[in-house]
């Protein structure tokens, strides 16, 4: 193991005393977030979810659009209720730089999934869905890394349901992501406000 | 386990710093070894798709992956000898287990798209390996995502624009990029 000779060198003992603190602090940065807002986002996502995939099931044309356009925008004004809240109630400039890099992230993230989508020119719209799907649970998991893979290993399942939906059932793959997976995301979140 | 809006903020504080440390202690600890090994394997993998036949770069694909397997595990054991720590081995095994969950989406991603070629199949690795790489920069240093996202703009062009020599510019723009960023967190870090 090499040393450089600078300020921030550090010892193998300072590395793990550093890496021992980190884990607390990731401890106590999960219980924190996962009772600031974690369980509302996932009862918000689930119910975009829950509606939007219904409507498409079962209705066709312009209205499943404006369903998930409507949708959408409610579940993204919850998001930023929840995040102004949050925002009061934490005022620090790290924790505005820990924000700011998880947005940065899933932004870029979007750009990814545009970009695989571009790739792939999906024929239909079960295909696009699980590609957002896929690229959602990934954020998602990544974001496990800054948390913890405690207050994310919901996007397995999540991400299984969707694949046994896609491939085996395609005929209400709709009506299972909708069912299974919002109500399955509604369910957690409920779960999270109960026992955490 | 419940603690105040001060002591979230303490904590918060604190992260960044041990960011900056635990940076360090990559570098030093020899974990730029990764970019280097597999920067060279995808020197060598793409080259081979670009100037061997299908099949023949397919197999050299699988013997360079096995290799690099081989040698990343390596320097894993390496490393594990280096610095012995339940919390070390409690971030590395999330950031392996974050990784390999990556190559699983990374499949499942191909196989929904399926039927997908060569190039398309290669697209998928690369932006699976830029993702895993943004998500990595969310746990050390944002500054270090500067180089995927010129790599991955790099493969979209190729992708999109020089067909004909896509794998030839992943090879050195992508491989060589990762051998560059290697070294640069070895000396700069």
């Amino acid at each position: 193991m090499t040393q450089k000779n600078d300020p921030m060198n550090v010892s193998v003992t300072e590395a793990e005393e550093t890496l021992a603190a980190i884990q607390t602090i990731a401890q106590k940065t999960r219980y924190a977030i996962a009772s600031g807002g974690t369980y509302i986002t996932l009862i918000v996502t689930g119910v975009v979810w829950l509606v939007g995939f219904l409507s498409t099931q079962f209705l066709s044309g312009a209205i499943v659009a404006s369903i998930w356009i409507g949708m959408s925008i409610v579940g993204s004004m919850a998001g930023i209720l929840l995040g102004t809240r949050l925002g009061k109630r934490v005022r620090n400039p790290s924790f505005n730089a820990t924000a700011k890099r998880a947005g940065i992230f899933w932004l870029l993230l979007v750009l990814y999934a545009v970009a695989a989508l571009a790739l792939a020119r999906p024929t239909d719209g079960k295909q696009v869905t699980a590609f957002i799907i896929l690229f959602i649970m990934i954020g998602q998991l990544a974001m496990g890394l800054l948390i913890s893979f405690d207050a994310v290993w919901w996007a397995l399942p999540i991400t299984a349901l969707a694949l046994i939906g896609y491939f085996l059932l395609p005929g209400i793959f709709y009506l299972w992501m909708g069912v299974l997976g919002g109500g399955g995301m509604i369910a957690f979140g409920l779960y999270i406000r109960a026992r955490w | 386990m419940n603690i105040s809006p001060i002591e979230a903020e303490e904590a918060l504080a604190s992260i960044q710093v041990m960011m900056q440390k635990t940076r360090r202690l990559i570098s030093s600890s020899g974990a730029y070894m990764f970019l280097i090994i597999w920067g060279v394997i995808w020197l060598l993998g793409f080259t081979g798709s670009q100037f061997l036949s299908q099949d023949i770069g397919g197999y050299a694909w699988m013997g360079l992956d096995i290799l690099g397997g081989i040698l990343s595990a390596f320097v894993g054991i390496r490393m594990g000898r280096g610095v012995r720590s339940s919390s070390f081995t409690s971030t590395g095994k999330r950031i392996g287990i974050f990784w390999m969950l990556l190559f699983f989406y990374a499949g499942a991603t191909a196989a929904v798209s399926w039927p997908a070629d060569g190039k398309q199949l290669s697209m998928y690795i690369i932006l699976g390996v830029m993702v895993g790489w943004l998500a990595m920069g969310l746990l050390l240093s944002f500054a270090s995502i500067w180089p995927c996202l010129v790599i991955t703009a790099l493969a979209l062009i190729g992708y999109f624009l020089l067909p004909g020599i896509f794998y030839l510019l992943m090879a050195f723009l992508g491989g060589g990029g990762m051998i560059a960023l290697g070294l640069y967190i070895h000396s700069r870090w």
